[in-house]
């Protein structure tokens, strides 16, 4: 792809400005998973608040990024490399608004479950997921940056160590669950948390996919690497 | 809709040209119908429309040019800056120091490039010795962004540059004389896309300080250079407003069908 | 209800099977188109080759009959100018002296003629100092006087004097006068020309080129080796600056109000219809408009470059009108748009840019317009220039008002002539105007190569 400059400079201007948008979306992602992490192992009733007050914030970025993108379509006509940057950051918007709404679910539950009793080593779990998936957004978004092929490749790898994790968790939640029905309200707290993370890490998975559509005009062709599904195997 | 060009965004409230009622008829042919339009200052307004539909005919009016065909006959009343153009009291070789023109294809004067840019001032007296002309040529080239390609070659004859450049050069022209207003009849019609692009470029930094009113028959051309934009067919103006809504959210549905290619 | 049949023949049979045709096998129709082309051609071909045969006929025939006229024989003799003869006063009276006519001055030489063939040893034979004055231009005995005329001190003085030998001995050494035409002619004899021959082995007669023939003002009937064309060529030229200074102004002036101010209406498209017209009417009667109004009504005086030029100026006007405005409606309208666009006033616009891209155009037209007048004979007859003009007119503004003649109606006068000598003259006077023609059409193409496609 080339790195010239357009000959109009409002154009490179425009293109600048809504992947500045999406950056900056992605912070604000960023910064609330681990927001909400934190307030579930604190039991911090009022972060895991602020972290849903902050999810509009993030809807309203998405819908300017919508919006700009449509101007950009319609006034630009961007061909070739410029409009499948144009697509990707659309989809990356919607992508990272998807993550808003689970870091914003993540809160909620977590305010929920400050009112119950601990489920041992449950919190400190989700909060290594919670990070794991952290990083792997951020190796995502670092590679639409960079347009980084080899990056967003690794970053479809490494999503099957997020899906283990979760699968690790269903197992533990599953035991808990038996062994004592009073943690069962809990333990569906929890397990629906640790689902949401393991879809923060496919929405990654997919953010890679389309950085890897932008740099070389395709889309990977080999399935997602996939660990084996945990519901359809013995547990 | 905010305009996302930070850098570029200027003063744009008050009107330059003001157009109420405006009729034109060739002969007994009702051209242009009961066009109301305001062309705001250092902001590009374009003109779209199908062929035939008035565009270049209501252009021409603004600065007059329709005087020179005889059956052609204006009514209504078109200010600029609250003065009748059309008064009897104004001369229009006068009004023409105001407001330039460019036409479709390049059309510089077979005199040399220096010439051609001081010929403006010149006959209109406005400068008084050689150092100030020659201050103003080089100023205007600048501002086409010519000059480092003819700084050596001033006395070279317009017609000799490539397309690309004669038009910058009738541009640079156009400005010689500071108008206030720059009509542009097509001006890229004739020019291949790169040179179609500098001009585009030229066009977007000449609006911080004129107003620049350009017709166009391509749609793609008046959505990237122009803030407003005024869609003309059959002789009427159907509808004016802020380029980007026209071009995602028209509100007749002629302009939408013109815009999409489903008539014109 | 009936059926309407479908019609047949709306749809081609699409499966009919198409002929395969060999592009290298030629058919019919190639061929006889082919033979078409080429048989054109072959005309073409031959109506050129047929053209520039005529072409070198012509010339060949003025030049082998004109080209003689530009080579003279001169006799060069000291003369002895004795003031016994000339001035019988011997007071230096230029009034007396001028009493002296011409045969006192043919004595003169005469005598000058004796002893310098004496002096040579070539013998006269039974010959007079008479008829040696006969060897001699009638002209010559005039040129004397009018030497010694002009400069009184030359009196008393021998001259070097070179003088036209007769036109019969001239037409002797250019093959149109021999033995047995000298014996039945009463201007010359054999005898004659057996001394000129002597002279000639002597040194005392040769055959030079002679620039009299364009300096010299024209002879009488007796003497066509003292004619020459030099009052022709001024006539001519004065008629020229006329019509340059005339219509070239007027008729650019009348172009462009035509075409870029006048409005268009009934009026001025009988205005251009008419001007169409005039380049055709034929010039006689241009020259019978300039008898009856510039001679008549006006009292100008006949024969006068003044009268010419005028009426040759009336002539050539549509003939500058029509190529100027075409040459101004050649100019892109993208030219005018420009500088009306810049602010330029109507009259700025033709006059800064319109007027200078047309000038090749009307300097072409004006140059060939000037060209056809100098070679127009007919309305020049009419206003009198046919008339015998010894001398020549004075310097302008007032020698346009001197009789003068004009090089047209000088050959056709000298064709009238009946000495045969007129007739090398004539042609003479041909290859002459052609000469002017030549460089006057050359000047048009140069300038229209040059000036050709500036925008």
């Amino acid at each position: 792809m080339t790195t010239d400059r357009h000959i109009a400079s409002a154009f490179d201007r425009d293109l600048e400005g809504v992947q500045a948008l999406v950056l900056k979306m992605a912070g604000l992602v960023e910064a609330a998973l681990a927001d909400a992490a934190t307030a579930l192992e604190t039991r911090d009733e009022a972060m895991a608040e602020r972290v849903r007050e902050g999810d509009t914030a993030i809807d309203a970025l998405e819908e300017q990024v919508n919006t700009e993108c449509i101007r950009l379509i319609a006034i630009r006509a961007p061909t070739a490399g410029d409009l499948r940057t144009v697509l990707t950051v659309m989809k990356i918007a919607g992508s990272l608004e998807r993550c808003g709404d689970y870091a914003k679910n993540l809160a909620k539950r977590s305010i929920v479950l400050a009112q119950m009793h601990t489920i041992e080593g449950a919190a400190g779990s989700i909060r290594r997921m919670a990070r794991q998936v952290s990083l792997l957004l951020k190796d995502a978004l670092d590679a639409f940056i960079s347009r980084d092929v080899d990056l967003a490749q690794a970053v479809r790898q490494q999503d099957r160590d997020i899906d283990q994790m979760y699968s690790a968790l269903f197992r533990e939640f599953l035991t808990h669950m038996m062994e004592d029905p009073r943690n069962i309200t809990a333990c569906m707290h929890l397990h629906f948390i640790a689902k949401n993370i393991e879809r923060v890490g496919d929405h990654a998975t997919t953010i890679a996919e389309q950085v890897i559509y932008l740099a070389t005009g395709d889309l990977p062709r080999d399935p997602r690497p996939k660990s084996e599904s945990v519901t359809m195997g013995n547990v | 809709m905010k305009d996302i060009r930070l850098e570029r965004d200027v003063q744009t409230e008050t009107n330059k040209i003001e157009a109420r009622k405006v009729q034109v008829y060739y002969g007994t042919n009702h051209a242009l119908k009961d066009v109301d339009v305001d062309i705001l200052d250092k902001t590009v307004t374009a003109f779209i429309g199908p062929s035939g539909c008035g565009k270049s005919t209501f252009l021409r009016c603004l600065n007059r040019m329709n005087d020179t065909v005889a059956s052609a006959r204006v009514e209504g009343m078109i200010t600029l800056e609250g003065e009748n153009i059309y008064d009897p009291r104004v001369d229009p070789v006068q009004l023409r120091a105001k407001i330039g023109m460019v036409f479709q294809k390049p059309n510089p004067f077979p005199k040399s490039i220096y010439d051609n840019v001081a010929y403006g001032p010149k006959i209109h007296g406005l400068t008084r010795n050689k150092a100030e002309l020659d201050e103003v040529v080089e100023a205007c080239l600048r501002k086409a962004a010519l000059w480092n390609e003819v700084k050596d070659r001033l006395q070279s004859p317009g017609t000799g540059l490539s397309g690309g450049q004669q038009q910058r050069l009738c541009i640079a022209r156009a400005i010689a004389t500071s108008p206030e207003v720059l009509l542009m009849d097509e001006p890229c019609s004739a020019l291949d896309p790169i040179a179609t692009a500098q001009v585009e470029e030229l066009i977007d930094e000449l609006r911080s300080q004129f107003s620049v009113v350009i017709v166009t028959h391509s749609m793609q051309q008046a959505a990237r250079v122009s803030q407003r934009t005024a869609f003309f067919h059959l002789g009427y103006l159907v509808e004016y407003g802020e380029t980007g809504a026209i071009f995602t959210n028209p509100k007749d549905p002629r302009t939408e069908s013109y815009i999409t290619g489903r008539i014109g | 209800m009936t059926t309407v049949p479908p019609t047949q023949d709306a749809v081609p049979a699409a499966d009919a099977p198409r002929v395969a045709h060999s592009l290298f096998a030629p058919d019919k129709r190639t061929a006889s188109r082919n033979a078409q082309e080429s048989r054109f051609r072959a005309y073409g071909l031959v109506a050129i080759v047929i053209a520039l045969l005529m072409l070198v006929w012509l010339l060949f025939s003025i030049f082998s009959a004109g080209l003689p006229a530009f080579r003279q024989t001169f006799i060069e003799i000291p003369v002895q100018l004795d003031a016994a003869v000339l001035d019988k006063a011997g007071n230096g009276d230029p009034v007396e002296m001028a009493s002296v006519t011409t045969i006192g001055y043919g004595k003169l030489i005469g005598r000058a003629l004796t002893a310098e063939l004496e002096a040579k040893g070539i013998d006269i034979g039974e010959m007079t100092p008479k008829d040696l004055v006969g060897m001699v231009s009638e002209n010559a005995a005039a040129d004397l006087r009018d030497m010694v005329l002009a400069d009184p001190k030359l009196l008393g003085t021998t001259v070097q004097f070179k003088a036209l030998a007769h036109g019969r001995i001239d037409g002797y050494f250019k093959g149109r006068v021999t033995m047995e035409t000298a014996a039945r002619d009463n201007m010359t004899s054999p005898e004659k020309l057996m001394l000129a021959d002597k002279m000639v082995a002597a040194g005392l007669m040769e055959m030079r080129f002679n620039a009299g023939f364009l300096t010299m003002p024209d002879a009488s009937d007796k003497r066509p080796e003292a004619a020459g064309l030099g009052v022709a060529i001024i006539g001519s030229l004065y008629m020229m600056v006329v019509v340059l200074c005339l219509a070239l102004p007027i008729g650019v002036a009348a172009s462009v109000y035509l075409e870029e101010f006048a409005p268009k209406n009934r009026w001025t498209d009988l205005i251009e219809v008419n001007i169409a017209n005039l380049a055709a009417v034929p010039s006689i009667v241009y020259g019978i408009l300039g008898l009856s109004f510039f001679i008549n009504f006006a009292e100008l005086p006949r024969s006068a470059p003044i009268v010419g030029g005028l009426v040759l100026t009336l002539m050539t006007l549509p003939r500058i009108i029509i190529p100027t405005r075409a040459a101004l409606k050649a100019v892109p309208p993208s030219i005018r748009d420009a500088a009306l666009g810049v602010g330029a006033s109507k009259l700025q616009t033709v006059t800064h840019h319109v007027l200078p891209l047309a000038m090749p155009g009307v300097l072409t037209g004006t140059i060939i317009g000037l060209a056809q007048a100098l070679g127009e004979t007919a309305p020049l007859l009419l206003i009198g220039m046919v008339a015998f003009v010894r001398d020549f007119p004075g310097a302008p503004m007032s020698g346009l008002f001197d009789p003068a003649s004009a090089l047209p109606v000088q050959i056709y006068n000298w064709t009238q002539r009946g000495d045969p000598g007129f007739v090398e003259r004539a042609s003479g006077a041909i290859i002459v105007l052609l000469v002017f023609l030549i460089v006057m059409n050359t000047a048009a193409i140069i300038l229209r190569r040059r000036y050709e496609r500036r925008w």
